[in-house]
């Protein structure tokens, strides 16, 4: 029971929501249900992890986030605003405000480590000045600060990684979406790389992350939510990897 | 200012890296204005031509061989008591030949062409150029006239003609533009392949989609105006050399003048080709950057 006083404290409060699926589907022209009525609010900082076998729809669940794909149903709400149906340059604007980090980085191999980070600012339109403070800050902040001058092939895999993460801070988003950051690393990098998302995460920033990585996961024991088929079956504070029947 | 240092730089870059493609592009560009210039210079000098040449007088009544004065006289009396005859004026076989001699020699090849078929002609002008052809009628049932050539007829034809030639520019200049677009669109979708990294990621980290395209957009653009000069250059280059053609097929054009403004036309040409251009990139970008 919530007593009247704090109630009207909650309702008083700004939305603690950051992003918010309602009743959504997304069904491809072939007819198949990629995801099924998805229900799912993800708060101000939190660090969400996304589960569940290959196909399931977990990429799809980010994409709609950033508007790579349209749900055929339902509707979208990121930040307090209905993102559904936005267009041209309204999608740009959002996506200044949501990083996104791969599996295969994506970086631009003939750009430097430096450059990398730089060209999300450049080609939003920023100011040098913004961009002579802004890189740096980003480097020290994943720990690369000492290589900017690195073409990616002479980097690691997880030092690669790195630059990724910061290119998608570099806008200082309020989220940053995650697709399998450590299906290319080995273990011990994994760990590295999860660690820097917890910093992150600290600082203020909802992480959802996408992984198949059931040692992560179990280890970070952070909220948990499963797809099976396109739809949630399971939603945990403080999950693990596979649903354990009572602990 | 961003998007244009961008998108201007950009657009170079795609330009001497797609190399040979780029060539290919700025010379069916280049092609296709010439052709559709060299119509159009055509079909406005023709304009010209009959305009200044043989508006000059109405019609021309050749009397046959061997009249005698007493027949030109009366011949001359019978014309100007035609209504709307303005004024008659009389020109001898002789003087004729001398005219022609006087300004073809040298220009159009008149040796050993004997003065034989010349007559003594009247030139006859009328108050109002819709009477040309009853007047004509009449003078031709007048004795002793052997032709009554009317500007009028030589005017509709070679205005007809322009006109074909006109319809023509149009239809092959819409399929030349066509062509090239579809090989400058050819070009882009070069660039947009090589660039699909960079593309993907200034979509993902939120650039506007203006800011996409102005480089791919630009990029045609310069291409285009590339080949509208070359084009501009090519028919500069050659106009001497058309106009000695045609003069020596047909004197009557002699001075054959488009009576075009150069800096309009080689503009026009340019504004073309920048169009061409563009419409090539937008080709590529729609199917390629879907937003």
């Amino acid at each position: 029971m919530v007593q009247a006083s704090s109630l009207r404290l909650l309702g008083w409060m700004g939305s603690t929501i950051m992003i918010e699926f309602v009743n959504v589907s997304v069904t491809y022209p072939n007819d198949i249900q990629a995801l099924r009525d998805i229900n799912l609010k993800i708060l101000k900082g939190q660090f969400v992890f996304v589960v569940g076998a290959t196909g399931t729809g977990k990429s799809t669940l980010l994409k709609l986030v950033y508007k790579e794909e349209r749900p055929t149903q339902g509707k979208i709400i990121v930040a307090e605003r209905d993102i559904t149906r936005l267009r041209g340059g309204a999608v740009a604007r959002l996506r200044r405000g949501i990083g996104v980090v791969f599996q295969d980085f994506r970086l631009l191999p003939q750009k430097t480590a430096a450059e990398n980070v730089q060209f999300a600012l450049y080609v939003t339109g920023a100011s040098h000045k913004e961009m002579r403070v802004r890189v740096p800050e980003m480097l020290e902040l994943v720990g690369l600060q000492d290589r900017p001058n690195a073409y990616p092939h002479e980097l690691s895999g997880g030092e690669q990684q790195r630059i990724s993460i910061a290119r998608a801070l570099v806008h200082n988003p309020p989220m940053l979406l995650v697709d399998e950051p450590t299906g290319n690393l080995d273990q011990d990098t994994s760990w590295d790389i999860i660690q820097l998302l917890s910093r992150i995460n600290a600082r203020g920033t909802t992480i959802v992350v996408v992984s198949h990585d059931t040692h992560i996961v179990d280890k970070m024991n952070k909220r948990v939510v499963e797809l099976d088929k396109g739809t949630i079956v399971r939603d945990e504070e403080k999950g693990r990897y596979y649903e354990v029947a009572n602990p | 200012m961003r998007t244009l240092e961008f998108a201007i730089k950009e657009s170079i870059i795609g330009i001497i890296r797609n190399g040979l493609m780029s060539v290919a592009s700025i010379g069916t560009v280049a092609l296709a204005l010439v052709v559709l210039g060299s119509f159009v210079l055509l079909a406005f000098g023709l304009n010209n031509a009959v305009e200044s040449q043989l508006a000059k007088f109405e019609m021309a009544a050749w009397m046959t061989d061997g009249a005698t004065d007493r027949q030109v006289a009366d011949l001359d009396a019978m014309i100007r008591s035609l209504p709307h005859v303005k004024s008659v004026e009389i020109v001898s076989a002789e003087a004729t030949w001398e005219k022609i001699k006087h300004e073809w020699k040298g220009r159009v090849n008149i040796e050993g062409v004997r003065p034989g078929s010349l007559t003594t002609h009247f030139r006859v002008k009328l108050d109002d150029p819709r009477y040309t052809t009853e007047t004509a009628k009449a003078i031709r049932k007048f004795p002793r006239v052997d032709e009554v050539i009317e500007a009028q007829q030589v005017v509709e034809q070679v205005v007809n003609f322009a006109d074909i030639i006109k319809l023509a520019s149009w239809g092959v200049g819409g399929i030349l533009f066509l062509i090239s677009a579809f090989i400058v669109s050819n070009t882009i979708r070069l660039t947009l392949y090589a660039r699909r990294r960079e593309i993907r990621i200034m979509q993902l980290v939120g650039a506007t989609n203006w800011f996409i395209r102005l480089p791919y957009i630009f990029e045609g653009v310069i291409l285009g105006a590339i080949g509208g000069g070359i084009a501009c250059g090519l028919i500069f280059g050659s106009a001497h050399y058309v106009n000695e053609a045609v003069t020596k097929i047909m004197p009557l054009l002699t001075q054959i003048s488009s009576g075009l403004d150069p800096i309009q036309f080689n503009g026009g040409l340019v504004a073309v080709g920048c169009l061409i251009g563009m419409s090539g990139s937008l080709m590529s970008i729609r199917k390629f950057l879907k937003a």
